[in-house]
């Protein structure tokens, strides 16, 4: 019996416990926080919910609604985490190919982007997007397009703004795929598409997966360009659980039961792309 | 050997979003910066370099906002990188286990930079923190201010900013480990090898890209932290947190001095980029050959 | 590859062919959130010429009485509907504002008095109300922040005193006096504290400076123009009032909780609500969430008296005009705005959203029956001063202040504070 506790006191188990520690315990004040009414919460903010009340939950979807804005977040995700990974893909293995100044021209140019702190930007950006709406609508020849309270062009604005750091993860992994892959398959003969599709991509399978779960949880909880361009048509779940922040008072225990169930989704992408950065790869890897 | 012409059509969609959304408003920003725009009227005035000369030699909150912003980034690049890349390791291995354990470490990642504010500043309150109640257990009554006190406050955000991402950048220190093939690892056991060394000479050489990666968007990451910095403590207690984002969006948004800000940004942006190549060029001399 | 371009396809199909018939659908589904009533999602004005009209602000709490308020609002006016926009107050100025520009929301709007009235001003963005009927359903000498130069732009719709609310049963318990000096009130304060309580439950970590700071000053100087003359120069922070003022800080600090530049607000009011603290240093905008997690509590307002002689006492408290209306001048739907507007300043609406949220209200002849509105003390009937916050020209001026008094609650001497946040005045005066 001492010779097993002393095979789990090593320093692995002992960080990993620590650790673990560490991040449960704020997580559990919030579900805690959570199954309390607003009187306990604000007149004994350390005790344990008692008795523990889901009314929190309950309200969040009978009297708040939250499912209808569910379907706006979930498109907004899907459809800005596809296109983003689409682009960026494409433009990583432009840097990779072309390589010298010009990969590493294009490279700085799209990293640019993460460098520019956005609440400075939008007020540019928001003078642009009314100049845009006007002139498409004064251009016959061009579809009426409406950037403003419209999913659509929310996911336009949030996929621009987002290349940057699908671009900066992707193009990492992209240049560990040696060189002479692709020459050898140049020589065969096959085009630039072939070997975008068959080779860059499924070889960077682990770092699309890493990227997409970033860009997933960044688009799903992203509050800023929401607030600014949507209005009630195009409304998401954060903004939805902004309501409950008020000028001199907050709900806080129906604020943390939103922010457990919007997680919820993330939860699952994330369990579902996990997948793919363990996949394995054809060159080996490392055997579970 | 070099790539066809239709190389450059791969580029074109995401240049176009991106030139259109992000580098024209950038642009304008630049333009306005040279102005005392308000941000709201329709008319300003051209006041030239006035805006840069202000805030490189006239200001104290952008001095303090910038020493901040090295502490905060040194402290969280440091920590983080180190955690995630030692948590990486031992969590490497797909067992039923590990990736559990993964999956619970990234639960802070999902949560909103707000929602994490709100909850390290209850953590950290003062009267019924979750923290003091933990120090009273061990007989401690009067713990530091970890917000209040100007001294630390910097550092209890930074810490809030790892315990939320340091689960994230361990995912891409996994699938950095996971593409080192199997084999070079047997060879070094068979060799021999200790832990230590093979970490040392397999290890660690192979995963340099994802180091690379790791630690330049962390870097990234914390420079960007405006949510968290002004849901937590906006900026203060006296500018101790005050970083240079949070800078900016004051002087944009509760002093109406657009074009100042639109300066600050400017040589944010400078500020940051000589950081990122500075790394860049550091950890490429790190690397033991490809 | 094939594949690759059909999934492509089906993707932006299902993303941007969508559009319609989603939004469509989400403005059905999302009909409860903006008001009662039959949403005309899409479709212009229809055959009788339906108005939308957008009201823009940033209390969140008050959601649900607009919402009656506006059912009430639109089953008279058939013809105009009326949606809320509301964003809360710390992403208010940044996002509001911006969509202020282009008339597309908020044709009602809300401004804080002060600095931001002032740049609304700058820009042109607040329509003139002067001389409509109006003006006239709201106290005359309350509207004075919503105007400029004889002309009237915004009219507020709360009132609040910044003045730390009392738990009048401690006080009667412990037989204390409403104080008339300075002494006399350090006195309450240790008779407070030798009895167990913790005198005044102080937000130090976010609004407390910032509320408190204004009865402090109300008699230390009685110029109104004292912070507005900062950027001329004709009076700075290293100036007696504003310094012995800190001193006086330095002293009342020694009542609040430990810790208390650690504590927010909410944390505060969980102090007061559980009668370990006998004050609460915010406002009567905390009345009623006081009164919702202890509704037996008697509630009054005591603020600071600063004074050496009860003979120099020039204001008894202090007061703010805010949530003010406006009307965009961009506005493509004036008429119904002002009507929205008229509807607001109505008797009857007024006292349902006062009662209702517990703030009180600027328009005429208003009758409380909430108890969070009705304090022991009548400060209608006292000289109260116009809250000096938020007359000061640039918040970081405001925020120098504010850091001022915290440097002086952690040790710092009041002079070397004065000092500091006076070198902030002089690099704001550059800029």
């Amino acid at each position: 019996m001492f010779r097993t506790v002393r095979r789990w006191l090593n320093l692995r188990t002992i960080s990993l416990f620590i650790f673990t520690v560490v991040i449960l315990v704020p997580l559990l004040t919030v579900v805690s926080a959570s199954l309390k009414t607003m009187r306990q919460y604000v007149t004994e903010p350390l005790k344990p919910p008692s008795p523990i009340t889901f009314d929190n939950y309950r309200d969040l979807f009978v009297d708040y609604g939250l499912h209808r804005y569910f379907v706006n977040s979930l498109v907004l995700t899907f459809c800005t985490v596809v296109l983003v990974i689409l682009f960026s893909t494409m433009v990583s293995y432009a840097i990779v190919r072309a390589g010298g100044w010009i990969g590493t021209l294009l490279f700085g140019l799209f990293s640019a982007g993460l460098m520019i702190p956005a609440q400075v930007n939008i007020i540019p950006l928001y003078g642009l997007v009314v100049k845009l709406e006007s002139w498409f609508a004064s251009a016959a020849w061009l579809p009426d397009l409406k950037f403003r309270d419209s999913l659509p062009g929310l996911i336009v604005i949030e996929v621009s703004i987002l290349l940057s750091i699908s671009v900066f993860i992707i193009t990492g992994f992209m240049k560990t795929i040696p060189r002479e892959l692709f020459e050898a398959a140049a020589m065969d003969g096959s085009s630039e598409w072939w070997m975008y599709a068959k080779l860059a991509v499924p070889l960077s399978l682990p770092s699309i997966a890493s990227a997409s779960i970033f860009l997933c949880v960044i688009v799903w909880n992203d509050l800023l360009y929401p607030l600014l361009f949507t209005g009630e048509k195009a409304k998401t779940l954060t903004m939805a659980l902004m309501m409950f922040r008020g000028e001199y008072e907050s709900n806080y225990p129906i604020l943390f039961a939103g922010v457990m169930t919007v997680s919820l989704p993330m939860v699952a992408a994330y369990v579902f792309l996990q997948r793919w950065f363990i996949a394995g790869l054809t060159s080996g890897s490392l055997k579970g | 050997m070099k790539p066809s012409k239709g190389i450059y059509l791969f580029v074109l969609p995401a240049l176009i979003l991106y030139g259109i959304f992000v580098l024209y408003p950038a642009f304008y920003g630049l333009y306005i910066s040279f102005t005392n725009w308000d941000g709201l009227s329709a008319g300003y005035d051209h006041v030239g370099l006035r805006n840069y000369r202000n805030l490189l030699t006239n200001d104290t909150i952008f001095a303090k906002s910038v020493a901040n912003n090295l502490k905060f980034m040194l402290f969280v690049v440091i920590v983080q990188t180190a955690l995630s890349l030692l948590f990486a390791l031992f969590l490497v291995r797909n067992t039923k286990g590990n990736i559990a354990l993964r999956t619970l470490y990234f639960l802070p990642t999902i949560l909103a930079s707000v929602s994490v504010a709100f909850i390290w500043a209850a953590m950290y309150d003062s009267n019924f923190g979750v923290i003091k109640a933990i120090l009273g257990l061990f007989g401690v009554r009067n713990g530091p201010g970890w917000l209040a006190d100007p001294d630390i406050a910097i550092y209890s955000v930074a810490f809030a900013q790892v315990w939320a991402h340091t689960g994230q950048l361990m995912i891409i220190f996994i699938a950095g480990l996971q593409a080192i093939p199997a084999d070079l690892f047997e060879v070094a056991a068979i060799e021999g090898a200790s832990k230590f060394q093979t970490f040392r000479f397999v290890t660690w050489p192979l995963i340099a890209p994802a180091a690379a990666i790791v630690i330049a968007y962390t870097t990234l990451q914390s420079f960007k932290a405006f949510e968290l910095v002004f849901a937590m403590t906006r900026g203060g207690p006296n500018y101790a947190t005050e970083i240079i984002a949070t800078f900016i969006y004051r002087l944009a948004f509760q002093s109406y001095k657009f074009g100042y800000a639109s300066a600050a940004s400017m040589v944010f942006l400078v500020f940051v980029a000589v950081i990122t190549v500075i790394q860049f060029k550091l950890l490429r001399t790190d690397r033991a050959g490809e | 590859m094939m594949l690759l371009l059909l999934a492509l396809a089906l993707v932006l199909s299902a993303c941007g062919g969508g559009s319609g018939s989603k939004s469509s659908q989400n403005a059905a589904q999302s009909g409860g959130t903006s008001s009662s009533g039959q949403t005309s999602s899409g479709g212009g004005g229809g055959p009788d010429e339906t108005v939308e009209l957008s009201f823009m602000h940033w209390r969140t709490e008050d959601k649900e009485v607009f919402d009656q308020l506006i059912a009430d609002f639109e089953a008279r006016n058939p013809n105009i509907k009326v949606t809320q926009t509301i964003f809360p107050s710390s992403d208010y100025t940044s996002i509001a504002q911006q969509k202020l520009l282009d008339g597309s929301t908020g044709d009602v709007f809300t401004v804080f008095p002060g600095s931001q009235f002032e740049a609304l001003l700058r820009a042109g963005l607040m329509e003139d109300l002067t001389g409509k009927p109006v003006v006239d359903r709201f106290v005359p000498n309350l509207i004075t922040k919503g105007a400029k130069d004889g002309r009237q732009y915004a009219l507020p719709y709360h009132l609040v005193y910044n003045m730390p609310l009392i738990n009048v049963d401690i006080f009667e318990k412990l037989n204390l006096q409403r104080p008339r000096t300075w002494s006399q009130y350090l006195d309450v304060l240790e008779t407070l504290k030798q009895n167990g309580y913790i005198p005044m439950a102080f937000p130090g970590a976010d609004i407390g400076q910032g509320q408190l700071m204004n009865p402090m000053l109300m008699n230390e100087n009685t110029d109104e123009e004292m912070f507005p003359k900062l950027m001329t120069g004709e009076t700075k922070l290293t100036d007696e009032w504003f310094v012995s003022s800190l001193r006086k800080w330095q002293q009342l600090s020694q009542y609040f909780q430990p810790n208390s530049l650690g504590t927010g607000y909410e944390a505060a009011v969980t102090l007061f609500v559980t009668e370990q603290a006998a004050m609460l240093g915010t406002g009567s905008f905390h009345a009623a969430l006081v009164l919702s997690q202890a509704p037996d509590m008697r509630l009054d307002m005591l603020p600071p008296i600063t004074v050496e002689d009860e003979s120099q006492i020039v204001y008894e408290g202090v007061h703010n005009t805010t949530f003010m209306l406006a009307i965009n001048t961009k506005s493509k739907k004036k008429e119904a705005a002002e009507k929205f507007l008229e509807f607001l300043a109505e008797k009857e609406t007024a006292e349902y959203y006062a009662n209702n949220t517990g703030q009180l209200g600027v328009v005429q002849g208003l009758e409380y029956t909430s108890k969070s509105l009705q304090f022991e003390t009548d400060f209608t009937k006292l000289n109260t001063r116009f809250l000096p916050r938020s007359t000061i020209p640039d918040k970081q001026i405001e925020d120098a202040i504010t850091n001022a008094i915290s440097a002086v609650i952690s040790g710092m001497a009041p002079e070397e504070a004065a000092a500091e946040a006076q070198k902030i005045v002089d690099q704001v005066r550059n800029q």
